[in-house]
């Protein structure tokens, strides 16, 4: 008679009996604390949003206050108050400034330095006052520029009056006379797996800037030509003779730069919802020479004040983000949008 | 007390200079790697015989030099020999009231068996 102790079936049997509840109540273990995981980590981003919401809505209402007691400074004079009319302009350029460090990003400051500025030209000794809000201007100017060259491109440059710019040669396609810029609206990779657009998913626009003539109140004029969408090796290469970039244009207009005009806020418009903006940050005493920014960006980092059009939106997401490379080829048929005179690069003003 | 007088005096005479000192600063890099310890001159007018300021780069390629005018110069390396033996390599740089930044590259061009050529990156 065979000894069943030695039988590998019965080991096996007693195995499964031994097993069995082991692994139910190992599942059951895992399950519960995977849940318990994802429900803490569920509370903790809900109390994250709210915490988060919570101090937006205290920073709006801060701000809202903020910002109705400073512009009341600008628009609601109080006749009772016998202020010194220099007093007043100091008061002024002091509302202003808290109103440009603290709103630059959603509010169209500059009609309230045109005027101060305007206001201040008519006093006697204006350097002082003068210089300060040119001073309070550029800072502006440069933070926004430094927020906007960590998401696009920012190309500075120099030229005259009714002349060209010239810019920096990693920026320029090389050997072309008038000069011609190419960029691209992502900055470089910093990291492999950036989640920025990668070399292959950028596209690059050539963009041409001439100045034009200067006028002491309403700035330097400036002529800016930008193309289509192309591919990097075709920008790099610049265009081919016979052939200009104006072959393949996506908005030729001329608009007035002045030192208050903020590149977050007063921008022009480019297919794809990028945007780009010309911004005069110092000249010459005797205006003979002006240094300029010109920055190219994805248009969500505009400012607030400038919301992106339905049906961007809708294609965004609709077609989804492989779409918008495969539109980075020249769209040949598409009229330029071209304006003329505008005193802002968005034409609204 | 003529210490005092000549004190205030160089005072009363060098700080408009400081104060309306306009500035050029950036980075020299030759090859993809900084260039350090490089004397630096700057003429302005560009065709003034002698250098208006002058600097060296630092040893992370960074230079800043207070330019005592503001308008249109000419920066030069003339401890670096440009493609013409006799000339420095040089770049078109412009003085502004408040600083500028100006990154330059050293390259040398194809087809130059020596002489450098400096450029606004």
């Amino acid at each position: 008679m065979p000894d069943k102790r030695n039988d590998p079936g019965t080991w096996l049997e007693v195995l499964k009996v031994v097993l069995m509840p082991v692994a139910v109540v190992g599942i059951g273990f895992l399950f519960n604390s995977s849940l318990n995981l994802r429900q803490q980590r569920d509370n903790n981003i809900r109390l994250y949003t709210e915490m988060m919401g919570r101090r937006e809505e205290a920073d709006s209402g801060l701000r809202k206050d903020m910002f109705n007691s400073m512009l009341s400074t600008f628009l609601l004079r109080d006749p009772k108050l016998q202020l010194p009319r220099q007093e007043r302009l100091s008061q002024d350029v002091l509302s202003l400034e808290l109103l440009a460090y603290n709103f630059h990003d959603s509010l169209n400051i500059a009609p309230l330095f045109k005027d101060v500025r305007r206001r201040i030209k008519e006093q006697k000794d204006p350097s002082h006052l003068e210089h300060r809000l040119e001073r309070i201007a550029k800072e502006v100017k440069e933070r926004q520029l430094s927020a906007l060259a960590a998401s696009g491109t920012v190309a500075t440059g120099d030229g005259p009056p009714e002349g060209e710019f010239t810019f920096g040669v990693d920026h320029t396609v090389p050997n072309h006379t008038p000069p011609v810029l190419c960029l691209s609206a992502a900055p470089p990779d910093i990291s492999a797996d950036s989640t920025r657009a990668t070399q292959s998913e950028r596209h690059y626009r050539w963009f041409t800037l001439r100045s034009g003539e200067y006028d002491a109140k309403r700035g330097i004029r400036v002529y800016l030509f930008v193309s289509t969408p192309i591919d990097k090796d075709r920008c790099m290469a610049g265009p081919k003779e016979g052939e200009t970039p104006f072959d393949v244009p996506d908005v030729a207009k001329d608009f007035w730069v002045d030192l208050f005009d903020f590149p977050l806020i007063d921008n022009t418009r480019l297919s794809l919802d990028e945007r780009c903006a010309v911004a005069l940050i110092q000249s010459f005493g005797d205006d003979s020479s002006f240094h300029i920014a010109l920055a190219y960006f994805p248009g969500s980092r505009a400012s607030l004040r400038e919301k992106p059009f339905y049906d961007d939106v809708m294609h965004e997401l609709v077609h989804g983000h492989s779409m918008e490379t495969e539109r980075g080829i020249p769209e040949k048929n598409k009229p330029p949008n071209s304006q003329s005179g505008n005193e802002g690069q968005s034409g609204t003003q | 007390m003529r210490k005092v007088m000549c004190l205030y005096l160089g005072i009363i005479f060098l700080l408009p200079g400081i104060v309306y000192a306009s500035q050029i600063y950036g980075f020299i890099t030759s090859n993809g790697k900084v260039h350090v310890r490089t004397r630096i001159e700057i003429f302005c007018p560009e065709a003034d015989p002698k250098p208006i300021a002058e600097g060296i780069t630092g040893d992370d390629g960074s230079y800043r030099i207070n330019v005592p005018k503001t308008g249109q110069c000419s920066l030069r390396l003339p401890a670096v020999q440009g493609i013409s033996p006799t000339t420095p390599p040089s770049v078109r740089v412009f003085s502004y009231p408040d600083p500028v930044q100006y990154n330059l590259r050293l390259i040398r061009p194809s087809g130059s068996a020596s002489g450098y050529v400096l450029e606004r990156r």
